[in-house]
């Protein structure tokens, strides 16, 4: 621990203050010197209600570092060429998160594919579209296909974003350009990532709704007869601590931070897949306090999957957070038993029970 | 930088002395780099008006910080909309020598990171942590052992026993 400590001192040695003793000091306290930086700190800072560009571009660097964490992470892990199986140990192949979590349930979805049932599994942009209706609860749903390195930011008019760029624009207001999975000759990659919004991304308001993002991959068989399945969903209101493929051990903490708006209800759980049937949630979180239109949150959830039935050793599991206009109570939305969501966030996990 | 008088003089080697601990442990809490300056101009700038009391205060770096700490959750509220919950301080930092221990610290859930802000990095006492955050003694020392635990068993996991460059 002692050890910890130390690192932790060390580790953060070089962060240091840019404030200096002259922006502290009253003028009548020093001799020379310029004007006090703080008074100056203080006008540069705007105190006007946030922009809608602020809230997307906050957006995007949320999604910008959700793909690098599928980058770093997952894809090496996908990259090993484990068989994806009932008990991964740490370090193997990441399983789906939806429409099955197991590597036997995996194996069947293929073959029922192979038989042409579940043609929407052979079609990452149809598979969004259909997670987006049965998972998050919503009528209409529209998916739109953005890189790692271009996310959100290819919104008409921001900042750094490319209206004749390759992926396409929208901005609130004007008639959706149209996306890349439209042209001709469109290949998805083997991991792509897709935004899902309720409404139409080109009128749709999204000073009012971002959407949930999620993450498609080809789990087995790869190439077009492969097919494609969730490995994550990300929204930038509910941020999870969890990795995708991590190992969450008993007497784990697992956390989400982020804002949820008054009245919304909002849960974290904790999941088994497979044989294990455990399943926790909770709704209780910390605030720092209530502004005008939104509450922040930080919630934690502790993990104990050992006594529970078909938990013993490594599970298939996953970890999620939700946010709905109505009650939640217990339902967990990846068995699509629970109400619409507004905001959502789930990554795999492997669970090890003691 | 010349001080007028003997007051900002004593003033000047408190500041030098507890300015980057004080910023650190902000930066931990808040996860936002401004956020913490931000704290620690203003936690300073009060610490020197009153400073014929602070400088006599029994332990006036925990005066400071539960100024800047006062200051960061008001202005944190209000500001709300601009601060994104995403850690985005490691790679700010290039001369970090364990950015993945940065990157997992700042991982860590709110009240754990407040614990080990002033518990570690500013060597506060159990007691004055407790007074501090309003929460008792014994829960401090419970938040620290997590999360010195969980940060332990990630380094593990991870395979990272020695410092990385």
């Amino acid at each position: 621990m002692n050890d910890v400590k130390e690192r932790i001192r060390s580790a953060f040695r070089p962060y240091r203050s840019e404030i200096e003793l002259e922006d502290v000091l009253p003028d009548t306290a020093r001799t020379e010197g310029p004007e006090r930086a703080r008074a100056r700190r203080y006008r540069e800072r705007e105190i006007t209600p946030p922009r809608t560009s602020i809230r997307v571009l906050t957006a995007a660097a949320a999604l910008a570092l959700f793909a690098v964490v599928v980058v770093v992470f997952v894809v090496p892990a996908l990259r090993l060429g484990s068989p994806v199986g009932e008990h991964p140990q740490g370090g193997g192949a990441v399983l789906p998160i939806w429409p099955v979590q197991t590597g036997s349930g995996l194996a069947t979805y293929q073959a029922e594919a192979d038989d042409g049932k579940h043609p929407e599994a052979l079609d990452p942009k149809k598979l969004a579209e259909r997670f987006g209706h049965q998972v998050l609860g919503w009528d209409q749903v529209f998916a739109v296909v953005h890189t790692s390195e271009e996310p959100v930011s290819n919104l008409c008019g921001l900042p750094g974003s490319d209206p004749a760029g390759e992926v396409g624009c929208w901005s609130p207001g004007l008639p959706w350009q149209g996306m890349a999975e439209d042209q001709p000759g469109y290949t998805p990659a083997p991991i792509t990532m897709y935004a899902l919004f309720h409404c139409e991304p080109g009128p749709c308001d999204i000073r009012f709704f971002m959407p949930v993002d999620v993450v498609l991959y080809q789990p087995g068989e790869t190439g077009p007869k492969g097919v494609w399945a969730v490995m994550a969903a990300s929204s930038t209101w509910l941020n999870l601590n969890t990795q995708p493929g991590e190992t969450v051990r008993d007497g784990a903490t697992v956390t989400v931070s982020g804002s949820i708006s008054h009245g919304d209800d909002f849960r974290l759980g904790i999941s088994g897949g497979g044989s294990c049937e455990y399943a926790a949630s909770t709704s209780v979180y910390d605030t720092d306090g209530q502004p005008p239109d939104a509450e922040s949150l930080d919630a934690h959830a502790d993990v104990h999957a050992g006594d529970t039935k078909g938990c013993s050793g490594s599970s298939p599991g996953y970890v999620w957070a939700a946010e709905s206009e109505t009650p939640l109570l217990g339902s967990d939305p990846l068995t699509g038993d629970g109400p619409p969501l507004k905001v959502f966030s789930a990554v795999p996990v492997t669970l090890v029970a003691s | 930088m010349v001080v007028a008088g003997g007051r900002a003089d004593s003033f000047e080697r408190f500041f030098a002395a507890t300015k980057d601990d004080v910023f650190r442990s902000l930066l931990v809490i808040t996860r936002d780099r401004a956020l913490a300056d931000d704290g620690v101009a203003e936690a300073f700038t009060r610490a020197f008006e009153r400073w014929t009391d602070v400088s006599v205060h029994p332990a006036p770096k925990a005066w400071v910080a539960r100024t800047a700490l006062n200051y960061v959750r008001s202005d944190r509220r209000r500001f709300r909309w601009f601060t994104s919950e995403v850690p985005d301080v490691p790679g700010l930092e290039t001369s970090a020598p364990d950015p993945q221990l940065v990157a997992r610290v700042l991982r860590l859930p709110r009240r754990q990171r407040e614990v080990i802000a002033l518990r570690i990095l500013l060597d506060l006492s159990e007691e004055r942590t407790a007074e501090l955050l309003g929460i008792a003694a014994g829960t401090v020392g419970a938040h620290l052992s997590k999360a010195l635990a969980r940060l332990e068993r990630e380094l593990t996991d991870a395979g990272i026993t020695e410092v990385e460059g």
